[in-house]
């Protein structure tokens, strides 16, 4: 019988560890939320001239709870998140502050120089735990301080502030202990006037924001 | 095959029990029986058949004929030859024979007398007398002088004080007979007796009776019966059950235990009026040790009274068999596997890594 009780402890106290990665692609395909422009000018504006000088921005990773398993194109989610709760998990959430390059140039030159940005961040580990549901893991960028932006104490997890929007993108709702592949990160535009998805990726709710 | 196997090997060294079936059902509950398997011997027997009394047939009616004829041919040498015996009435008195006894003394007072021999004559008149025997009708085919002599020795020993005889036996409570005469006391029992010597005998059941002559000086007599070999048992026992005991009384049980040499006696009975209702009782070295009644089933009847006459062990509890606990450890550790594997942590680390 001790012995039984011994066997229980020890498979009880077992820890299974294991990995995921968060891509945006081998050659930054998933980064187009971070070359969206607004609609300021005719022209537009991309969200990446909000930088400062020295190009320091945050770029915030959350899992979002999704209340249920919906599809994976924006449309989905955002009629999904329309009548279901979406939200980001507060305890889930990190900031890793990064350099990220002035826009200008060929746009998919400007991906490689974004991608190469990221890069020179190195691996970040975002998560010690993943929740055991399905969730959206997104990646914001903004110029508001990591500080700004992460909860303080057991208060609920700060807006984002819009007009200090960077990028974003997010992934498919996705079992991150099931998972087998990397995770993909990317963002659905038809063109670079895409300030209203980010905002909609950004929300709190992942609301769509006219 | 394998279960014959089983039993027979279970028998290898278990204890024997004897097994007595009476009444209606019992062929039916000896078949069952016989086929049960218990962790036991049975040995199913039936109850001794035995007559209750054995009547041996004595010689002193031919020689008080022959001494009678001996006598009135005035051949008195051959009538005292013919009564010779020193312990004869005292042997008569001990199994009853009040009248071969009174006979014999009658003859011995006539022929002593006519031989000229008073004081032989005299003993035997006053032996009679001191027996309280009745004067048989032989006395009226001797002379005058006969008559007279008894009457005289019943009258002087009328005369004799009375005197108080107390009477002990191992085992106790044995049946005490004075003189011939039963319904005298149990043992330990006092009587009066008069004064002179008298023939006792202690009886008892499951015991050979034992007797011999005492004097009334003595003022106690102690006496030590042995058990009875098994075809005076039987002999006892048979004498009981026609007398109507139940064959699981105690008694019974007991000098049925004897008679069958069955140290561990078992007996299973039905009564007529109630042929499905099986009684039973078990008795071990002659104690009676359990007993049980039981609706039909003489097998379960039999195991009830073994475990509780401890012969053999209950069979122990669920919870006392090793293969109890060996399944609670299996289910056990399967159900602290399952809870482990339900409850176990699944730690997954996500990196955002741009270059992977």
């Amino acid at each position: 019988m001790r012995n039984a009780i011994i066997v229980l402890v020890l498979l009880t106290g077992c820890v299974e560890t294991r990995s995921v990665a968060v891509t945006f692609g081998d050659d930054g395909e998933g980064l187009d939320g971070f070359m969206c422009k607004d609609r300021s000018t005719d022209a537009g504006v991309p969200l990446l001239a909000r930088l400062p000088a020295d190009g320091r921005a945050s770029l915030v990773v959350d899992f979002i709870r999704l209340g249920g398993v919906p599809g994976c194109r924006s449309g989905q989610l955002v009629k999904w998140c329309a009548s279901h709760t979406c939200e980001a998990i507060q305890s889930t959430r990190s900031c890793l502050e990064v350099t990220l390059p002035q826009p200008g140039g060929d746009r998919e030159e400007f991906r490689k120089k974004l991608l190469d940005a990221l890069r020179a961040a190195g691996p970040y580990q975002a998560l010690a735990d993943a929740p055991d549901e399905f969730v959206l893991v997104r990646v914001v960028g903004t110029t508001q301080a990591c500080d700004s932006v992460l909860p303080a104490g057991g208060d609920a997890l700060p807006l984002f502030d819009k007009s200090k929007l960077v990028g974003c993108a997010y992934s498919c709702p996705v079992l991150l202990e099931k998972v087998e592949q990397d995770v993909y990160l990317g963002f659905d535009t038809f063109d670079a006037f895409c300030e209203k998805g980010v905002g909609t990726c950004s929300d709190g709710e992942l609301h769509w924001q006219p | 095959m394998t279960a014959w196997l089983m039993t027979m090997l279970a028998a290898v060294g278990a204890p024997a029990v004897t097994v007595v079936v009476q009444g209606p059902g019992a062929a039916e509950a000896k078949s069952v029986l016989s086929a049960a398997t218990l962790p036991v011997e049975l040995r199913l027997t039936d109850a001794p058949s035995a007559p209750a009394v054995v009547n041996t047939p004595s010689h002193w009616p031919a020689r008080l004929s022959a001494a009678r004829k001996a006598y009135v041919s005035a051949n008195f040498t051959e009538c005292l030859r013919q009564l010779e015996g020193d312990t004869a009435p005292a042997e008569l008195l001990a199994t009853g024979e009040r009248l071969l006894a009174s006979r014999l003394l009658t003859w011995r007072t006539a022929c002593h007398l006519a031989s000229q021999q008073p004081e032989p004559a005299r003993v035997a008149a006053e032996a009679m007398a001191s027996f309280q025997l009745t004067q048989p009708e032989d006395v009226g085919s001797t002379t005058p002088d006969v008559e007279a002599l008894l009457a005289r020795a019943f009258s002087q020993v009328g005369e004799r004080e009375v005197k108080r005889m107390t009477f002990s036996s191992v085992p106790e409570g044995a049946a005490v007979e004075l003189d011939g005469r039963p319904g005298g006391c149990n043992t330990p029992c006092g009587m009066e007796l008069l004064a002179g010597r008298h023939v006792v005998r202690l009886s008892a059941d499951g015991f050979s009776p034992s007797w011999r002559v005492i004097s009334s000086e003595e003022g106690a007599a102690a006496f030590s019966l042995e058990a009875a070999a098994p075809e005076l048992a039987a002999m006892q026992w048979r004498r009981r059950t026609s007398q109507g005991e139940a064959l699981d009384s105690e008694g019974s049980m007991r000098l049925l235990s004897t008679s069958l040499r069955a140290p561990r006696l078992l007996v299973v009975a039905a009564e007529p009026a109630a042929p499905k209702t099986l009684r039973g009782a078990l008795t071990v070295d002659g104690v009676l040790k359990a007993r049980a009644e039981r609706e039909g089933d003489p097998e379960g009847l039999v195991r009830d009274l073994l475990v509780r006459g401890q012969v053999i062990e209950e069979a122990p509890p669920l919870y006392k068999r090793w293969p109890f606990w060996l399944a609670v450890g299996v289910a056990a550790v399967a159900a602290g596997t399952t809870t482990a594997i339900l409850v176990s942590t699944k730690q997954t680390i996500v990196v955002v890594n741009v270059d992977p």
